[in-house]
């Protein structure tokens, strides 16, 4: 029986504001088995970005329970990231060093020996044209740019598990190529992968299971191949996903 | 390859204006020199000025620890100890406040060769207690002032500028009465070694601001 990666349990989480209240998430539940790629799929939104915060201890759930790599999250406890990289929506990039200090700090903040740091850094930033601006500051950088960054930064460490928020957003098609191939490298490694994105192309591509958020609500979560097993015999991911978005 | 401490020392540098700071320092001492050539029995008010501005200057950037969101989401997003991220980013301000610090004795005396043994020995204690009571005293608030800072940006304000306050008012305890500086000094190493533990402990426990859906 394969190991659970990642498990979220009954999570809700609520915003308040002057304007209202948002019920971002509503009970929650699914697991990702290890070794498994995991699209999170959902319109705009869905809650997708919210999941991902929360599983990066960066915003607390109102309820629910989660576990990682076999051990619960912790509010307030970090070092589960070590073995875990996330790219959020909210880019976690410092302005004032270039790129290549950048990948540097973070590349000896996890640990890594000055060789280690440099042979990983060439390795992964070669395919991507920010290659060609490690050593211009950050805060001259473009949007895409800067998502190639955050993307690499998330897959420094060798990390056993990948929490990415729309990794391929903003991308020219050579960096979404270049993103996709070492995906697939990571995942053939082992790596457990759980990648948020409203572009089912990509997703299915990627991954042998998926979690369809709706509204806060997960509307499916299972592997592709059951997803496919559900569907009436003509019809596609991508007809059903639209199809399910429109009955709500 | 560059060392963490460099690396660091080099996100501060930058953002700082270092260069801007030893700038104002001269620039002040000049305009204090020519005001004390009109009003020679305003001296000693001039010098206090000095030892102020001064102080104030050494002091500021330890209360900027992670202003900046992003800074502090990468150290979230990498599972780092912050405590020890905390000792790093103290010891990266120090040695970058300590090339100020060495200027403002520097400045005063070299424009005022005729009392240079009685404000070396004053400047020079002022500059090593705001530089060890500033990161004290900074991180002491800076989970309070984080907490209120996207809510009442006043409030934090008044927080943060106490606390500056605070800093100042020893670092003059010191240049007022220079033996006070090695009790200040042990005060400010004993609190600090627990401060670094319960700072990181607080800011590690709170919700780092996202736009709300």
């Amino acid at each position: 029986m394969s190991m659970i990666a990642l498990e979220v349990q009954g999570c809700s989480r609520r915003f308040r504001s002057r304007k209202g209240t948002v019920q971002a998430l509503q009970d929650v539940t699914f697991q990702v088995p290890e070794g498994a790629c995991c699209g999170l799929l959902g319109p705009n939104g869905a809650g997708k970005s919210t999941l991902i915060r929360i599983l990066a201890n960066v915003l607390k759930p109102d309820v629910g329970r989660i576990s990682v790599l076999g051990e619960p999250l912790r509010w307030g406890r970090h070092a589960y990231k070590r073995q875990v990289g996330f790219m959020l929506e909210d880019l976690a990039l410092m302005e004032r060093l270039t790129g290549r200090e950048q990948l540097e700090l973070a590349a000896r903040l996890y640990g890594l020996s000055p060789e280690q740091a440099t042979a990983t850094i060439e390795a992964l930033v070669a395919p991507f044209e920010v290659a060609t601006a490690l050593d211009r500051w950050i805060e001259t950088y473009s949007h895409g740019m800067r998502r190639q960054l955050a993307f690499l930064l998330a897959l420094l460490h060798r990390p056993r598990l990948l929490v990415l928020d729309e990794p391929f957003e903003a991308m020219d098609a050579q960096a979404i190529e270049a993103a996709i191939t070492l995906l697939q490298a990571r995942h053939r490694e082992g790596a457990t992968l759980l990648i948020s994105s409203h572009c089912l192309d990509k997703l299915e591509r990627l991954c042998d299971h998926l979690v369809v958020l709706h509204r806060g609500r997960v509307r499916f979560a299972g592997s592709v191949a059951d997803c496919r097993d559900h569907l009436p015999a003509a019809e596609t991911l991508e007809a059903a996903y639209l199809r399910w978005l429109r009955e709500g | 390859m560059h060392s963490v401490h460099r690396l660091l020392f080099r996100l501060h540098h930058r953002h700082r204006y270092r260069w801007a700071a030893f700038l104002a320092v001269a620039l002040m001492v000049l305009l204090l020199r020519k005001l004390g050539h009109y009003a020679p029995e305003a001296h000693g008010t001039l010098r206090l000025l000095y030892a102020i501005g001064s102080g104030m200057m050494l002091i500021a950037p330890f209360f900027e620890w992670f202003v900046d969101d992003r800074e502090w989401l990468c150290y979230r997003l990498w599972g780092v100890d912050l405590a020890e991220v905390l000792r790093r980013k103290s010891r990266v301000l120090l040695h970058q406040q300590g090339l100020l610090a060495l200027a403002v004795p520097a400045c005063w005396t070299a424009l005022h060769p005729a009392s240079w043994h009685v404000d070396l020995l004053r400047l020079a204690a002022l500059a090593l207690i705001a530089l060890a009571a500033a990161p004290v005293i900074g991180l002491a608030v800076y989970p309070v002032v984080r907490r209120w800072l996207r809510q009442t940006p006043m409030v934090t304000g008044f927080i943060g500028g106490g606390a500056q306050l605070l800093a100042l008012g020893l670092a003059l305890l010191s240049y007022l009465q220079p033996l006070l500086a090695p009790l200040l000094l042990v005060l400010c190493r004993h609190y600090g070694r627990q401060m670094f533990t319960r700072s990181a402990r607080a800011l590690d426990q709170m919700e780092l601001p996202v736009e709300h859906p």
